[in-house]
């Protein structure tokens, strides 16, 4: 894959489609700074990520970054609470409880709290994960397939609630999922990252 | 949300796995720190009883014996020594004090010592410590006794009671023929508080009473009266007509002379004289036969107690080291388990693990998070483990004090219990290492999944 230059705007929503094995997840593990691209860099508000330290992207992603999983990624043996939580631990500025609690009731799970994963709807399960990126007010959420595992009626609850939820925020959500994809103006066709395809 | 709530947690998540890690640890430290209080309190209490008396001359014979069995009222005594050596040793201006010890009889088991009358008040059961009594007063008379605290919390006696004492040193086995001394009943007069030491298990009677005892002459209802004031030893005062116990029995023997010096330097060249009275210098030889006890040179011995209770220790030291051992191999494969226990759970946590690093987690902060889980563990089982081991010590130590003597304080912490524990705590924190490298290591990437 080569991605040539290309500016990611601050606030706008952004959907990457293509078929599966394409790279789009990797794509969003670049930007998060999990990994690192072969050449070529990663500017987020005038800083090379790719260019720091390990432990530097890390923080980076901590507290820049909003991650929300197609299988949700929710740790079984705790809370939505402990979730969320869990979620502000590595910013290095501690676990704020009550903000925790905010960004639950922002998903509607204010009377949720203190249940666990496999206690909670799939639907449910997925407001946690989004309660759990926006709860440090990251500039940038990334998105890999949310709808993935809900029915018609999540998935346009769950898509309601993230436009919502980072309308000040860069979103870039993956999706192979056409009526997702058509509810965003900016559409990334990693095809078109492919330079045999492309010549 | 901390690090230590995110363990706490895995711990929960797979409760029987953490249990019996940390029953392991729990019983490793249990063993150690069980064998190091019993170790320490026994050493305790043998040499701070033996620093009571600085010379103790009984007839020849094992001087391990003999301090056993002066000291610790164990074993049998060595022979018979005369009463005369009390006297020399008294009026001898080295010796500030002197206190015989004639003994042969029991009841219930329990040792009935003969001694003089300032005993109980001048000597020392362990070192800065006087006997104390709980009620009643001294024995100041023939056929009165004071009873050692195990004594009286064992027999039910107090103060007023009556008893038969019974020949030998332990009780009578069942169907056996009981020697009862039913000649000369003793009155209880006394109960001592606890001292910590044999002397707990033991009954105190003056020397008339102990030779009374063994004189088939003597019958108490010979008694007119019992009036007495001093202890005689004049011959003649057999054939006046019995008025008193004095007037019937005479002091002719001792078990041991237990001594104590005015200069603890000077318990060594006494003994050195008794034990080894032929020096080559003639000016010495010269001195040694004008000593007092020198003429007693074939009959008796001196023992320095504190020395004997040392070679003692050092030999019944080699197997405590050796249980030491044994207790810290159980420690170490207590260690290996945990290592074990959290190794194994290492793959089913890779996505827990690739989750805290897609939110921002460093590679050093899993580390952490797996390594303190180790230590957790570790320090858990150690505390646990400190609080058995007190409780096996706890329920020892009658067993202890009733074939031995020695009472030990359970529950009694310091600083070498609380090493151990930091030991066992750090080589948790090591052992943890491995598994905490391989989170380190875990490929966050591949273990997060992916959509489509």
């Amino acid at each position: 894959m080569e991605i040539p230059s290309y500016e990611f705007k601050k606030g706008e929503k952004y959907a990457l489609f293509g078929p599966s094995g394409i790279g789009k997840t990797t794509l969003l593990h670049i930007i998060s700074g999990l990994l690192t691209p072969d050449s070529g860099e990663l500017n987020v508000n005038g800083i090379n990520i790719s260019s720091l330290a390990e432990a530097d992207r890390d923080q980076y992603r901590a507290k820049n970054i909003g991650y929300i999983f197609q299988s949700f990624n929710l740790l079984d043996g705790f809370t939505a609470l402990e979730n969320v939580m869990l979620g502000m631990l590595f910013t290095g500025q501690g676990s704020d409880k009550s903000k925790a609690i905010t960004a639950l009731t922002k998903v509607g799970l204010a009377d949720r709290l203190h249940y666990k994963p496999s206690q909670l709807s799939v639907g449910q399960q997925q407001r946690v994960s989004i309660a759990r990126a926006i709860v440090n007010d990251p500039e940038i959420i990334l998105a890999d397939e949310p709808t993935g595992n809900l029915d018609p009626t999540n998935t346009k609850e769950i898509l309601s609630l993230l436009f919502e939820q980072t309308k000040d925020k860069t979103l870039i959500v993956v999706t192979h999922e056409e009526h997702v994809l058509n509810q965003f103006e900016n559409k990334i066709d990693m095809l078109s990252f492919i330079p045999q395809l492309t010549n | 949300m901390s690090y230590l709530s995110i363990v706490i947690k895995n711990l929960r998540k797979r409760t029987l796995s953490s249990i019996l890690t940390v029953s392991s640890i729990v019983l490793g430290v249990a063993m150690v720190i069980a064998i190091t209080v019993i170790q320490k309190e026994t050493e305790k209490s043998f040499s701070q009883t033996s620093v009571g008396f600085d010379l103790i001359l009984a007839a020849k014979g094992s001087q391990l014996q003999t301090t056993l069995n002066a000291v610790y009222h164990l074993e049998t005594s060595t022979g018979i020594i005369p009463y005369s050596l009390y006297e020399i040793a008294k009026r001898d201006p080295r010796v500030k004090q002197a206190f015989p010890l004639y003994v042969g009889d029991s009841y219930r088991g329990f040792r009935v010592v003969g001694t003089s009358y300032d005993y109980l008040d001048e000597a020392q059961p362990r070192a800065e410590q006087n006997y104390e009594l709980a009620s009643g007063s001294n024995f100041t008379e023939p056929l009165q006794a004071v009873l050692g605290s195990e004594v009286a919390r064992r027999t039910g006696l107090d103060v007023g009671s009556e008893i038969q004492i019974s020949h030998g040193l332990s009780e009578v086995q069942a169907g056996a023929e009981e020697q009862v001394h039913d000649n000369a009943p003793v009155v209880i007069v006394g109960i001592l508080k606890q001292t910590g030491t044999a002397n707990d298990r033991v009954i105190f009677t003056d020397l008339y009473t102990t030779h009374a005892l063994h004189n088939p002459r003597f019958h108490v209802d010979d008694l007119e009266n019992d009036d007495h004031s001093h202890e005689s030893t004049d011959e003649s005062d057999m054939e006046s007509e019995p008025t008193s116990i004095q007037d019937l029995i005479e002091l002719k023997e001792l078990d041991a002379l237990l001594v104590k010096m005015n200069d603890p330097a000077a318990a060594l060249q006494l003994a050195g004289m008794i034990n080894y009275p032929t020096p080559a210098n003639p000016l010495l030889a010269r001195n040694l036969m004008r000593d007092p006890f020198f003429r007693y040179k074939e009959q008796i011995m001196a023992v320095i107690p504190a020395m004997q209770i040392k070679s003692l220790m050092s030999i019944v030291g080699n197997a405590e080291v050796v249980l030491k051992y044994v207790a810290w191999f159980v420690v170490i494969v207590a260690l290996f388990s945990v290592l074990i226990a959290i190794y194994n759970t290492m793959e089913e946590r890779k996505r827990d693990i690739s989750v805290m690093r897609a939110l921002g987690a460093r590679k050093t902060q899993i580390f952490r998070i797996i390594m303190l889980e180790a230590i957790v563990i570790c320090s858990i089982g150690s505390v646990i483990g400190l609080f058995v081991g007190h409780l096996i010590v706890y329920f020892v130590t009658p067993h202890l004090a009733e074939v031995a003597g020695i009472v030990i304080s359970a529950f009694t912490f310091d600083t070498t219990q609380l090493f151990y524990i930091g030991l066992v705590i750090v080589f948790g924190a090591l052992a943890g290492m491995i598994p905490a490298l391989k989170a380190y290591q875990t490929d966050a990437v591949k273990n997060l999944g992916s959509g489509k």
